[in-house]
């Protein structure tokens, strides 16, 4: 794996509903539009979830069913806790100049 | 409903096509989930694009070049000798692959037997495939040129 690259919002999302456990694609797009209020679409979503495998940050779990679930790798959970540490950053600062906090 | 799958490039559909049927199934069809699946084949293709590679080239910039060769036809920046020269080429390149494919065809004919000749599991009949491939993009360069 090379440098390593700024994925898309859908993508953490996808990392972040991976870190409490292991989902496959449907459940993924529940868990998104329950938690966030936020719809994605099969086409986002499978776009991204490439992106991610091939980055290393997700891997699938071979089941014979047609569902095929996902887990989030240690790369994933490393690159997940960086950006969650840059987005905590951003948002202390954009708060700070806001007065507040 | 699966049509739209088929819009996918095949690597991408061999990996995920039937995991994106069964959520399709699950969401039903709707404009918005047409329009989503639009944006994800053209995303597909774009990755698919940068990544295959043609004579170590990647795919991309060989579209792109073509790309910039038919605006130079197009604006006349290309001289019609020039064209006329280049037609020809693609022209002999055409004839060539035809040739080739033919060759391919009949010597895995003769491989195999003529029935499973047609069909792609053969090594020969893949590269006949991609030469026929081939013979139809020179042969349409050609068609381009001397028209232009």
């Amino acid at each position: 794996m090379g440098k390593k690259s700024r994925l898309s919002e859908p993508s953490l999302l996808i990392l972040i509903s991976l870190a409490e456990k292991n989902r496959h694609g449907y459940a993924i797009m529940e868990d998104i539009e329950e938690n966030y209020d936020f719809k994605i679409g099969p086409g986002t979503l499978y776009g991204a979830i490439s992106r991610l495998e091939k980055a290393g940050y997700i891997s699938v779990l071979e089941t014979e069913d047609r569902k095929k679930p996902y887990k989030m790798t240690e790369a994933g959970q490393v690159y997940l806790t960086e950006q969650i540490r840059e987005m905590q950053k951003v948002t202390s600062l954009g708060m700070t100049r806001l007065g507040l906090i | 409903m699966k049509w739209y799958i088929y819009l996918y490039p095949k690597r991408w559909r061999e990996r995920y096509g039937i995991e994106l049927i069964t959520v399709l199934k699950q969401t039903g069809m709707s404009s918005r989930i047409m329009f989503d699946l639009l944006l994800g084949i053209i995303d597909a293709w774009h990755i698919e694009l940068s990544e295959r590679k043609i004579l170590g080239f990647r795919m991309s910039q060989v579209l792109v070049l073509i790309s910039l060769f038919n605006v130079l036809v197009i604006t006349r920046l290309i001289s019609l000798v020039g064209v006329f020269i280049l037609g020809q080429i693609a022209l002999i390149i055409a004839m060539l692959s035809f040739f080739l494919a033919m060759i391919l065809l009949v010597a895995n004919m003769f491989k195999v037997g003529i029935i499973p000749a047609f069909s792609m599991k053969t090594r020969l009949a893949k590269m006949s495939v991609g030469l026929m491939g081939s013979y139809a993009v020179f042969f349409i360069v050609f068609l381009v040129l001397t028209n232009s």
